[in-house]
């Protein structure tokens, strides 16, 4: 047997081919070209509060800093924004005010902030132009608070992290702490997308993650009203003491409540893990947030045996 | 559409030399073989003749023109002999008295069995050529073999398979599908060997990103931590990867772990992970074969976007028995395969790890004041594995395969864990408890008959299910407690029927019908108490039954000895109709030259009905669990069209050279809608589908790049390098993303070096692993914000995710193995030193906000390790 077929064509096809996938594979190899790099760019930062029922609150206009030192709000600040609210039918002019830099107050506050009107922020800096707008949430107000308070403290494990180092050693201590139940209660409002922040600031506390999985003293909540149009929560809070004897250290706690819509809940709810992100912002182009709330807070003083 | 204008180009290129010229033959009274070559010479005709049929016989032929055929006769008048067209431009030149009483010349159909020597295993993906005719092929899942429509004659065939030794057989239509052996290549330590390079450039299968790899080949890589893992083994070839160091499941090009499919015996395996996603369950020793697909399917796969990998099971020896058992620094095997009768042979495999048996599952403990507790330290995985053949007659065959492989966590332990054991070993008040088991079963009967010599047909069924219970139970404190039960399942039940019609040389064709039914079940019933008045329960079960059926075609279609075609399509439908789809497919083969080059490329488009979901919230469960979640009324289908080219070169003996370029675009991929969210709380908002849903949003993904890689056998040494550069990026539309970001898990370059030399019982392994790192998100500004309720708090800024990247990754692998004798059984012992440099590569990195600016914080990886592994064969 014999073929016939000469092989200086596949050798010159060849060579063609060799050609092409060269060319291919320059212009392909780029594809592993990496373009990923950070880009450091000051971005805006807001913060302004609109609370229902209460005089116009002061707006924060700062800019982002370089990651890698210390913050100072002196540096952070911006005094020339271009900041106005509109409420209602009212437009505000607000103006930096010089001994706070970064702080712009409103021109007059005795505005209408009732429950229902419509608002719009709007601040100009630089090329940004930022608007946020909405409507003022229902007020809220504390009805009733009740504490439950156990006899004496528990031992509890103290854990300030719950990764694994290397050494696999997690670095868990027991402890005591007396768990303070606390069930709160509001109005509940009728509103859809209703969302509300209770929060127990203890002014005597402890700090341990699983003991903060274990307790429940910050929450964002879809309000859901009961058949007595009340809305009833139940967080728990904890103050720590030396040893299994020791009595519960007198102390003062404030109870929260904040009223807003989604862009706030989404806000708090993502605020409290510094160490892994920032909180979702309700502005295009800027971080921060400019909303309306409802706040209400009430301080109780808190011993062995009740309020 | 580029890319189609480039190939379209491309062919157009290579056939500038096929055109028709015109021919002019004018000689009398030579000797036939100088006529036929001034005739090949002119035309290009292949011409296939026995120089006996020629040597005698004389020709004289006066012709100008074109037709190609008529010049033949011409050249062919009153020699005696007439030519029969094989395909295409070649013909075959027979004597006139071969002719059928009908008068119609008579053609035939070689067929046979290729199979190992040794073992008598099949053969898969063995190469079987007619030189003389320059028609080759590929022996199919049991090493069966067709070459029909071939004028009657003999034929040298010659037999060939990478690791084995080539052999030719003279073949003829008479034959009954005869036998084919091939005995194994005496290699030292079982390195690479490079297929016979005459053979390969005729009928090899050779679509873009295909590897096809029989095992031993695999089992010379390295593995960590030394054990016997496809999928560790499988990382030595450009565009795959394992995601983590420690974790993660297996990245092809780029895309996430649930985009490939997994199949044993035809079977899937939702979940083929051990320890964590640390090693596979495809222990490499139990598998004869095995082909992944990362570029374009066959038709007759579906169901993924990514890639499919399709392991077969060994048969069992057919000739002696045969056992090996092994030693590794995680876990204990052996294989066990035997002929049972004449015609049937059954393999056992198993393997389990041993540390809870060094360690201890129970510590029982007491304190000074008599108080008892029992702590728990259990873990452990293992595999299971039989498949039972039997060849029923020369065309029945029938098999049976069953797989089982789990994990098995049970701890209770103090939440002051340390190294160091007897800190802890203690009764305490305070500790928890986890107990999570996660399975694959399968089992599948698959019977494949020579209907005739021309049509072979398979019919696979099939059972498989995952199923994984994760239970928790904490207790930080005397009166809080969180208990969570949550499992998940899924049952898969399929049959698959599919047919083989070799109706020529030129066209095969491949067709079937899959039909599957599917449960999803999941479950969780947790409980957090964290006082009497505080207390969050949440039971939720959800079921749900998909069906799918398929149907697929394809042509493999030689129009040219240079030439394959496969045009396929799959149609498919989901859940009782509310989904349905065409996924067409193409690819092409050309062998510019038979041995030193041959392009194909591909397009085809597939889509995935099945999501693998996890709830972003909750520590306490879907923690190790794979949930699936098929398309419905929320989950739209993510669909992906592949384009992809490459080449495969020998052009010097010992070595291979491969190449591929593809560029993926896969659509409603679901992303977590929340780049950053963590898991940080004891319950999630739920598993139901919507609680689920709401964490995702739909995105695009896109990935591209070039792989090459090259394999140089040269001697005692052998090298194989590979590299992989391209990209993976996503992008949501729904989040606002207007441009394309980094994917997960894309990694622009990737480099692998594997040298090893052999040394009579010695060899000597290096091998590097380097690539770029992970990308990660970096913070470009920090900022203060504060709240109602609370004071200012220092965030850093991230506007972009996976903005940054990791350090690169690189590692240097080293082992020694030595073979030697041990009361008359082969043994082997290996001694591998992972990560010699002892470089501790960042595999992950946190940046904090801290007073002076922004503290970063890496994780590192594995430092250096020895490690061991010692085999023994019986």
């Amino acid at each position: 047997m014999e073929m016939l077929t000469t092989s200086q064509k596949a050798h010159r096809i060849c060579g063609r081919i060799g050609v092409v996938i060269l060319l291919a594979a320059v212009g392909i190899g780029t594809a592993g070209c990496d373009t990923v790099e950070p880009v450091d760019s000051s971005t805006l930062v807001l913060e302004g509060y609109l609370n229902t029922d209460r005089p116009l609150p002061e707006i924060h206009v700062r800019r982002t800093l370089p990651p890698d030192g210390p913050y100072s709000n002196a540096d952070a600040s911006v005094t020339d924004a271009a900041v106005t609210l509109t409420i209602g039918e009212e437009t505000v002019p607000y103006h930096a005010v010089d001994a706070r830099p970064g702080t712009y107050e409103p021109a007059r506050r005795n505005v209408g902030t009732t429950a229902g009107l419509a608002y719009r922020f709007r601040i100009r800096w630089d090329d940004a132009e930022i608007e946020s707008q909405g409507v003022l949430p229902p007020a809220i107000q504390v009805r009733d608070i009740d504490l439950r308070i156990p006899d004496e403290p528990i031992s509890a494990v103290f854990l300030d992290s719950l990764s694994l180092g290397d050494s696999l050693a997690t670095g868990a201590y027991t402890g005591y702490i007396y768990p303070v139940e606390v069930v709160v209660k509001w109005d509940a409002a009728r509103a859809l997308d209703s969302w509300v922040r209770v929060q127990l600031r203890p002014y005597s506390t402890v700090s341990s993650t699983v003991i903060d999985l274990f307790l429940q003293s910050d929450e964002v909540i879809l309000e859901e009203s009961g058949a007595d149009g009340m809305q009833t929560w139940t967080g728990v809070y904890a103050v720590g003491v030396p040893h299994a004897d020791a009595a519960m250290p007198e102390h003062l706690l404030r109870v929260g409540l904040v009223r807003s819509g989604e862009d706030y809940a989404r806000f708090a709810s993502s605020k409290d893990d510094p160490n892994r992100r920032e909180p979702i912002s309700n502005l295009d182009g800027a971080a921060g947030i400019l909303t309306a709330v409802s706040v209400d807070s009430m301080h109780v003083g808190v011993v062995h045996g009740g309020p | 559409m580029r890319h189609v204008v480039f190939t379209l180009l491309l062919l157009s290129y290579l056939s500038l030399d096929a055109h028709a010229q015109p021919l002019e033959l004018a000689f009398e009274d030579v000797p036939l073989r100088e006529g036929l070559l001034s005739l090949s010479g002119q035309s290009g005709l292949d011409l296939v003749f026995a120089e006996s049929a020629v040597e005698d016989r004389r020709s004289t032929c006066t012709y100008v023109g074109a037709d190609h055929a008529a010049a033949l006769a011409c050249v062919l008048d009153g020699t005696g002999l007439r030519a029969e067209r094989v395909r295409g431009r070649q013909y075959v030149l027979v004597s006139q008295n071969q002719r059928q009483d009908s008068g119609a010349p008579q053609r035939i159909t070689l067929s046979g069995f290729v199979v190992d020597a040794a073992t008598g295993e099949a053969l898969p993906g063995a190469h079987v050529l007619l030189p003389a005719l320059k028609i080759g092929t590929v022996a199919n899942d049991v090493g069966y073999f067709a070459l029909p429509s071939l004028p009657d004659a003999a034929y040298t065939a010659r037999v060939s398979y990478v690791g084995f030794e080539p052999a030719e057989r003279v073949l003829s239509g008479s034959d009954e599908s005869p036998t084919i052996q091939l005995s194994p290549a005496t290699v030292v330590g079982g390195s690479i060997v490079v297929e016979d390079d005459e053979a390969s450039g005729h009928g090899v299968e050779s679509l873009p990103g295909m590897e096809a790899e029989p095992v031993g080949v695999l089992e010379s890589l390295p593995s960590f931590p030394g054990e016997s893992d496809l999928f560790q083994a499988l990382q030595w070839f450009p565009g795959i990867r394992n995601v983590g160091e420690l974790n993660g499941g297996m990245s092809i090009r780029g895309a996430s772990p649930d985009q490939n499919l997994y199949l044993i015996d035809g079977a899937p395996v939702y979940h083929p992970w051990h320890a964590f996603s640390l090693i596979s369950t495809f222990q490499t020793e139990t598998f004869n074969d095995f082909t992944l697909y990362r570029g374009s399917f066959p038709s007759k796969f579906g169901g993924r976007t990514s890639s499919v990998l399709d392991a077969r099971m060994k048969d069992g020896s057919r000739t002696n028995p045969r056992v090996t058992i092994a030693l590794s620094p995680l876990s204990g095997r052996f294989v066990v395969e035997t002929p049972a009768t004449r015609n049937s042979s059954f393999m056992v495999a198993g393997r389990r790890s041993y540390l809870d048996k060094l360690i201890g599952r129970e510590h029982p403990v007491e304190n000074a004041e008599g108080r008892r507790d029992t702590l728990r330290t259990g873990y452990h995985f293992y595999d299971a594995s039989a498949k039972y053949s039997w060849r029923m007659s020369p065309r029945d065959r029938l098999s049976v395969s069953y797989y089982e492989g789990g994990d098995d966590l049970d701890l209770r332990l103090p939440f002051d864990l340390s190294l160091d054991f007897s800190s802890w070993l203690r009764p305490t008040d305070h500790y928890f408890e986890v107990a999570h088991r996660w399975q694959n079963r399968l089992l599948a009967a698959r019977f494949q008959r020579v209907q005739s010599k021309q049509t072979f047909l398979t019919a696979t069924a099939y059972f498989s299910s995952y199923d994984a219970s994760e239970g928790a139970y904490l207790r930080p404190m005397s009166t809080a407690t969180m208990r969570s039960d949550y499992w998940v399942d899924v049952k898969d039940i399929g049959l698959k029927v599919a047919g083989d019609y070799i109706y020529s040389i030129v066209h095969a064709f491949h067709f079937g019908a899959h039909v599957i039914l599917r449960d999803f079940e999941s479950s969780l019933d947790a409980t957090v108490r964290r006082s009497p008045g505080n207390v969050d329960v949440r039971r939720q079960h959800s079921m749900t039954t998909e069906p799918e059926v398929a149907v697929f075609a394809e042509d493999v279609w030689k129009p040219a000895d240079r030439w394959t075609l496969r045009p396929g399509l799959r149609a498919s439908m989901f859940g009782a109709g509310m989904y349905s789809d065409l996924s067409p497919s193409f690819t092409f083969q050309y062998a510019v030259h038979p041995t030193q080059l041959i392009l194909n490329g591909g397009l085809s488009r597939r889509v995935q009905y099945l999501q693998r979901l996890r709830d972003q919230h909750a520590f306490t469960y879907d923690l190790v669990s794979s949930r699936w979640v098929p398309a419905g009324a929320d989950v739209v289908p993510s669909s992906a069209v592949d384009v992809s080219g490459g080449f495969e070169s020998r052009p010097a003996e010992g070595l291979t050279i491969k190449g591929d370029a593809y560029l993926r675009e896969t659509e409603n991929v679901l992303l977590p809608e929340d780049a950053f969210r963590t898991k940080n709380a004891l319950i999630g908002p739920g598993i139901g589908l919507s609680e689920l849903l709401g964490q995702y949003v739909e995105a695009d993904a896109r990935a591209y790049g070039i792989e090459l890689s090259s394999r140089l056998e040269k001697g005692a040494w052998s090298l194989l390098v590979s590299y992989a550069g391209g990209r993976s990026l996503t992008r949501s539309q729904a989040i606002g993303e207007e441009n394309f970001r980094p994917a997960r898990y894309d990694v622009p370059r990737a480099l692998h070096v594997l040298g090893s030399r052999r040394m009579q019982k010695w060899r000597l392994t290096a091998a590097i692993d380097f690539r770029s790192g992970y990308p990660t998100t970096v913070p470009v500004a920090r900022y203060a914000v504060g709240d109602p309720l609370d004071d200012d708090v220092q965030y850093l800024h991230r506007p972009s995710v996976n903005n940054g990247r990791l350090p690169p990754y690189f590692r240097v692998d080293v082992s020694a193995l030595r073979q030697f004798n041990f009361l008359g059984a082969d043994c082997q012992a290996r001694v591998q030193v992972y990560n010699v440099t002892n470089r501790r590569n960042v595999i992950a990195r946190q940046y904090l906000p801290v007073a002076e600016g922004m503290d970063v914080q890496n994780r590192r990886g594995l430092p250096i390790l020895p490690l061991f592994e010692l085999e023994m064969r019986l």
